[in-house]
């Protein structure tokens, strides 16, 4: 054997060592004896390579080799250069969303949120990999880290990886886990309306109080019937807000936790005690909504006067103009004041039986903001009205458009407050905050806005999420055949015939 | 200019007087037809029964009809762009015709140039061919317009990706059967990766699930142009072309 093949023999050797110890080391094996067949590799490659030194040297010398390494090295380099440019493309992406109903776009009310987070937030999101969810949750949170720089993310599956899931207690599909430095919030399901409100919590460190005034045949937060107002508490909760009851003939005074006092649908008498407790509160620097029913007499009149507000003895009458299935009582309002409050809200918002709520005198800062359509008018009438035959009559009743809605602005009264304001929205209504009627049209969002004006949140106000249109297409047995025809048969087969006339002329002119 | 001009009006003319682009194309035309039927056809009967529901919701014609038939079009022309790149080069070489291109006053990225030209040329018959399919659907409904025009966009770049690719594959070679096999392997990989991190999960997986070309497509065929999309495609095609320039210059070097 001469010096040439043992020193090819060695090469080989070496490298089969190598390579025979690495899969050894994955595979877990000899793991105390594989240094010494490493070395031992190592070694024999070293000899080989010293061995050929000669040939290494006139093969790494020729201009070839050179151009291959240059040709080699310049896409090395190349590629380092578009991997950066994908970086930073990466880093600085626009995204539009070309869909008509701009499906894939967060909410206004979403990015109002968005753009108050002030501290790192990071969301892990449990979903089945294999499951059709996973893509949808991922188009979701790419668009909250795309809106939000501060908003960082993960998808887990919980069977994969059930210790993560385990230790963030969240061992459904859907479930979420929301956390700041400070804070932690979980949901159970992974909507946009539901990670928006847990960041929401995630960023406000005390939970802003609104109170439910009892004691008055109000409508009350507990009850889940229709008449009830548990749906409207649920929506308040979820914004991070607390729903409490306050009975107030207990008390000395409004609480002074209230960020808002709601009086909904009260049916008996207001007594001066209480109405004056409501006067301090809004001295104080409080903010009141109250929401009144046609054809009840509960002396919110009196207490109102001094806000510039008026309550009509009537009910708005809408014959064009109310919901379809039920009578025209029922008027659906779409005309909104040009008013932060209703900045931006053009959903239709439905009053099932309504009472005119006006602007009196000018001592404060008075605006209607919500108005029932043109052709309806404000009934005085009652008794007409129950036997049908309500009509227009322009000696007693107001036409339309009638304000239903009224808000008022006053100084606070308190010194530390210098310039702060007192908030009162009053509504002819209080049956559209029902859970009956909550989630139609535009009621909930409404009802929102409000509320985040009156607690002071303007920042909040903003157009809920959009619905997705529902268009179904059923096709006829003979119109079904008319497409498979079309696109399985008759369009490749004229591009068949297509090729055959080319190709015979071809030939004909060759030939 | 001029002599891309020239390659890629050459490269037509051999094309379109070949069989092979015609049965390609109607190929692909049955393929894709019978996508769109069924997709159709499935959603004809969803909405039958969704409307007879009380609470039918998201039921939407261009997320059910339009989106899986563009999907699947994406795979139809990953299955046939080695088939259409695979002569581009090897042929070219093994014929001794490269040679001869190759000692004209030409530029390897001019002769490159007007090769993925024409080859995008063709792609973008066979991909516009399939407008048929949306327009039918104007006919029984109001499909996205939005949504076809970003579906669209992300086929030809995907399209273009594709043949950057077969056209690197067969700058290597002189048999077209192995550049054709290599491309569509390569090309396998590359809409395999997006199946990384449901097997590797988060980390790499989730890394090399974003070299996927598929992946990106994604946002494309549900109506969203991302530029980070637009980028990634643009690389890839600008990477390969650039490997396939190199190899002709060593060719060029070599001869």
């Amino acid at each position: 054997m001469n010096r040439k093949t043992l020193y090819h023999i060695l090469g080989y050797a070496g490298l089969a060592l190598l390579l025979g110890s690495s899969a050894a080391y994955c595979a877990g094996l000899f793991l105390n004896m594989l240094w010494v067949v490493q070395l031992a590799g190592a070694v024999c490659i070293i000899i080989c390579f010293f061995g050929n030194i000669g040939k290494i040297r006139d093969y790494l010398l020729k201009r070839s080799t050179r151009y291959r390494a240059n040709t080699i090295f310049l896409i090395f380099l190349f590629l380092g250069v578009l991997v950066l440019v994908q970086a930073i493309s990466d880093r600085h992406h626009r995204r539009y969303d070309l869909t008509s109903t701009k499906r894939y776009t967060l909410s206004k009310h979403s990015l109002t949120v968005l753009k108050k987070v002030d501290l790192p937030i990071h969301v892990t999101a449990f979903f089945q990999q294999s499951g059709p969810e996973w893509k949808k949750a991922k188009g979701l949170l790419d668009q909250y880290a795309y809106h939000c720089r501060m908003l960082s993310f993960e998808l887990i599956d919980p069977d994969r990886f059930p210790g993560k899931a385990k230790r963030l207690k969240c061992t459904s599909y859907d479930a979420a886990f929301i956390e700041s430095s400070e804070r932690a919030e979980r949901i159970t399901a992974t909507t946009e309306e539901k990670l928006t409100n847990a960041i929401l919590r995630v960023l406000r460190g005390s939970r802003k109080t609104v109170y439910f005034i009892t004691g008055h045949g109000e409508r009350s937060i507990k009850d889940i019937s229709k008449a009830g107002y548990s749906a409207a508490r649920d929506a308040i909760e979820a914004q991070n807000y607390c729903a409490k009851d306050l009975f107030l003939m207990r008390c000395t005074e409004v609480p002074v936790d209230a960020a808002v006092v709601v009086v909904a649908g009260p049916t008996a008498m207001i007594v001066e005690k209480e109405a004056e407790m409501l006067h301090t509160y809004m001295r104080r620097g409080g903010n009141v909504l109250i929401l009144v029913e046609p054809e009840t007499k509960t002396g919110v009149s009196s207490l109102l006067k001094p806000y510039g507000i008026g309550v009509g003895n009537d009910i708005i009458v809408d014959k064009l103009s109310s919901i379809f299935g039920t009578d025209y009582l029922t008027p659906i309002v779409s005309e909104y004041a040009d008013h932060p409050v209703m900045q931006d809200f053009v959903t239709a918002s439905i009053f099932p039986s309504v009472r005119s709520i006006s602007a009196i005198g000018k001592q404060n800062q008075v605006t209607e903001v919500a108005f029932t359509g043109a052709k309806s008018w404000a009934e005085t009438d009652f008794e007409k009205l129950r036997q049908g035959m309500a009509s227009f009559d322009p000696q007693e009743d107001s036409q339309g458009p009638v304000p239903i809605a009224v808000l008022s602005e006053v100084e606070c009264g308190d010194k530390d407050k210098k310039g702060a304001t007192s908030r009162m929205i009053v509504f002819g209504d209080s049956d559209f905050a029902s859970n009956g009627s909550f989630n139609l049209s535009g009621n909930r969002y409404l009802f929102m806005n409000i509320l985040s004006w009156l607690a002071q949140e303007e920042d909040l106000i903003a157009i809920r999420p959009q619905s997705i249109v529902f268009a179904p297409v059923v096709l006829s047995s003979l119109e079904a055949k008319g497409v498979f025809w079309f696109c399985v048969v008759l369009l490749p087969g004229a591009v068949l015939l297509t090729g055959v006339i080319v190709l015979h002329y071809r030939r004909k002119a060759v030939n | 200019m001029r002599n891309i001009y020239t390659i890629w009006k050459r490269e037509l003319y051999v094309y379109f007087t070949s069989s092979m682009a015609y049965v390609v194309l109607a190929v692909f035309l049955v393929l894709s037809g019978y996508v769109f039927y069924s997709s159709f056809a499935v959603f004809s009967i969803i909405s039958m029964q969704a409307s007879q529901m009380e609470y039918a919701a998201d039921l939407n014609i261009t997320e059910m009809v339009l989106k899986p038939t563009l999907e699947n079009i994406g795979i139809f022309i990953l299955l046939l762009v080695p088939v259409i790149t695979m002569k581009s080069f090897a042929e070219e070489k093994k014929t001794g015709t490269l040679e001869l291109i190759l000692s004209y006053p030409l530029r390897e990225v001019e002769l490159l140039l007007g090769k993925f030209a024409a080859a995008f040329t063709i792609l973008l018959i066979m991909i516009s061919s399939t407008c048929a399919y949306p327009a039918i659907l104007y006919k029984y409904a109001t499909p996205d317009a939005g949504t076809i025009i970003a579906g669209y966009t992300g086929l030809s770049l995907l399209a273009a990706a594709f043949i950057a690719m077969g056209l690197m594959f067969s700058s290597f070679t002189d048999n077209q059967l192995l550049a054709a096999v290599g491309s569509f392997g390569a090309l396998l990989m590359f809409w395999l990766l997006g199946w990384c991190e449901m097997v590797m999960g988060p980390g790499w997986g989730k890394m090399l699930t974003q070299l996927s070309l598929f992946e990106h497509f994604d946002n494309f065929s549900r109506g969203i142009i991302d530029t980070r999309d637009i980028m990634y495609y643009f690389d890839f095609i600008v990477l390969f072309l650039f490997i396939a320039i190199r190899s002709l210059a060593l060719k060029r070097w070599q001869r």
